[in-house]
């Protein structure tokens, strides 16, 4: 582990990833003090401003301060693709190990609802599932969790296969440990770097997928601020206020690339052959 | 070769099935039934009047008679009527199918020959400031939602060279200049996220076959430098990009749908959002399962090439 953590501290663009990843966080956390603005306060006076030392990111049609719902909209992103990640890696993870592990027709029929899942694209996955739930946070939520769901159960059985048939479980097993004390003591820490890899590469996904939900109208709702739902609103204003589409698409892209970085990162020093 | 394509070929069987059950189920789990769709709160139609239609839709059977009934027809292209315009589904898709087809090949086409060609630039200079900025331009490629790049390609076109792209669309065989204008920029916009993707496999793919013996003893035997890549390294390292590109439609596929919406392009993805706004189940039904089955059966068609392009792969 020391070995990793040094090789992470000593990539620059890895820094940067993790730098950046650091301050949206902070940012979604602390989005009450650092906008300058109520996200949601509605000011006629100051419609479709263009961006001044008032307003830096301008306003959008009903008044509203891009900025601040730039920064607020960061802890709906971050907070449905957390929620997303946070569901399909413990429920992936356990699917993954249950198969991986006991093998035989369990791991046949894990296998086989996980490839009709990996059939659809995506993103129309997601959409479907959103749109047949219906339109709301937690159902976007849901539907992200739905689609990467079977990518952390395929990503982890493979390692949890070839620890199974290792010496030290087969000996755990000989003196008479359990099942689930196995699986707990001996296998999972064994396949914790395939996890993290994954979880990272996922996050990035899921805020993409998030912004396209909200753009569509199946995510996060009006007047709730998030980068997708803004991207949208933005699109009729395109020519006369192009303020309203360019900063929440850049939020996006940072954030994006931030995970993107810091995921490359962790793949280069948990799994240095891959570099 | 024969019993290989068979055997592969059976084996995406389970997942088609799976895939209409997944289709069937999703419009049967939400609450309230498709008759509760139609007719809405309509308070002057009786319960018996909504349990006569239930039977005339068949939605008093059970469950798997149900579905047994719906693949039938599916069989035979019947995906049942729109909700909103009684227009056949199979003939809403077959009128749109086209639109999304031009629009993933278009796609296709843009993001394989940037992306080849900056990665066999980063892999020939590897770790030279060429290298560093392709790998840091594709990591930026991979991180712009398409529909985002397609709204700024909107903007800075008609700010820079004052044009947008007509509105109406045309067919491509009945003004082919029209037809590209219109699809020069949804292309490019999912295209050169394509492009970021091959970027970083065909440079890995090519770093890997440069320091190969075979392409040692090509340049030992005093071949110029261009013709070890481009005849020797570059033929064996495109065929995992060739075939990873390939899995890249069904990404393509699920991208167009919101690059339609952002062009206003009338293709599946479109439609797709539009039933699902109006509440008209059987078009969404529809349109999912036309995806999805293209999908699984593109996969399959790449895993096939694959075998092909490739001899040194078993059949067995």
């Amino acid at each position: 582990m020391r070995d990793e953590l040094r090789r992470l501290r000593t990539n620059r663009l890895t820094l940067i990833g993790t730098t950046l990843t650091l301050l949206i966080m902070a940012a979604a956390l602390l989005a009450n003090r650092i906008a300058p603005y109520d996200p949601t306060a509605l000011n006629a006076r100051h419609r479709l401003e263009a961006p001044s030392s008032d307003f830096r990111f301008g306003t959008d049609r009903l008044g509203r301060d891009v900025l601040s719902r730039v920064v607020h909209g960061a802890r709906s992103s971050l907070g449905i693709a957390a929620a997303s990640v946070a569901v399909s890696l413990v429920l992936g993870s356990l699917l993954g190990l249950l198969g991986g592990y006991f093998g035989g027709g369990l791991d046949l029929i894990i296998g086989r609802i996980m490839d009709v899942l990996f059939s659809f694209p995506a993103l129309l996955l997601a959409i479907a599932i959103a749109a047949m739930l219906g339109p709301s946070v937690r159902n976007a939520a849901l539907a992200i969790a739905v689609v990467y769901t079977p990518l952390f159960a395929r990503v982890i059985r493979g390692p949890v296969i070839s620890e199974r048939h290792r010496d030290y479980v087969q000996a755990a097993r000989v003196i008479g440990a359990s099942h689930p004390a196995i699986i707990y003591r001996h296998i999972l820490p064994n396949i914790v770097s395939p996890i993290i890899i994954q979880a990272s590469a996922a996050l990035s996904a899921a805020i993409l997928i998030e912004a396209a939900l909200s753009y569509v109208g199946l995510g996060t709702q009006p007047p709730t601020p998030s980068w997708g739902t803004m991207l949208s609103e933005g699109r009729t204003f395109l020519e006369t206020a192009p303020w309203m589409s360019i900063f929440p698409g850049l939020a996006i892209a940072l954030t994006v690339l931030a995970f993107n970085l810091l995921g490359d990162g962790l793949r280069d020093a948990f799994d240095p052959t891959l570099s | 070769m024969q019993a290989y394509v068979l055997k592969r070929s059976l084996s995406v069987m389970p997942a088609l099935l799976g895939v209409s059950v997944l289709v069937f189920l999703l419009l049967r789990l939400i609450p309230g039934d498709v008759v509760d769709q139609m007719l809405g709160a309509q308070n002057t139609i009786t319960e018996g009047q909504r349990q006569s239609l239930r039977h005339f839709f068949g939605l008093d059977q059970p469950l798997p008679v149900q579905f047994w009934e719906w693949i039938r027809r599916v069989f035979v292209g019947d995906l049942g009527a729109s909700f909103r315009t009684a227009t056949p589904v199979s003939q809403l898709l077959l009128s749109r199918l086209p639109v999304t087809l031009e629009l993933t090949a278009l796609s296709m086409l843009i993001g394989s020959i940037i992306g080849i060609s900056t990665g066999i630039v980063a892999a020939v200079w590897r770790n030279t400031p060429l290298d560093d900025g392709a790998r840091f331009v594709s990591l930026v490629g991979l991180s712009i939602p398409e529909f985002w790049q397609g709204t700024m390609l909107l903007l800075m076109t008609s700010l820079w060279l004052h044009w947008i792209p007509p509105v109406e669309y045309v067919e491509p065989w009945e003004d082919p200049l029209r037809n590209l204008s219109i699809m020069m920029l949804p292309a490019l916009s999912l295209g050169t996220v394509l492009a970021a993707n091959v970027t970083r496999m065909t440079r890995s793919a090519l770093l890997d076959v440069l320091s190969r013996d075979y392409v040692r003893t090509a340049r030992a035997k005093g071949l110029m430098e261009r013709a070890v890549i481009l005849r020797h390294a570059l033929k064996n390292a495109l065929i995992p990009v060739i075939t990873v590109s390939g899995l890249q439609i069904g990404y393509l596929l699920g991208g167009a749908v919101i690059v339609e919406q952002v062009f206003t392009l009338p293709g599946i993805g479109r439609l797709l959002l539009d039933s699902i706004y109006g509440r008209d189940y059987p078009v969404v039904q529809g349109a999912v399962l036309v995806v999805a089955f293209g999908f699984v059966l593109v996969n399959l068609v790449v895993d096939l090439l694959y075998a092909v392009v490739d001899p040194r792969i078993s059949y067995a």
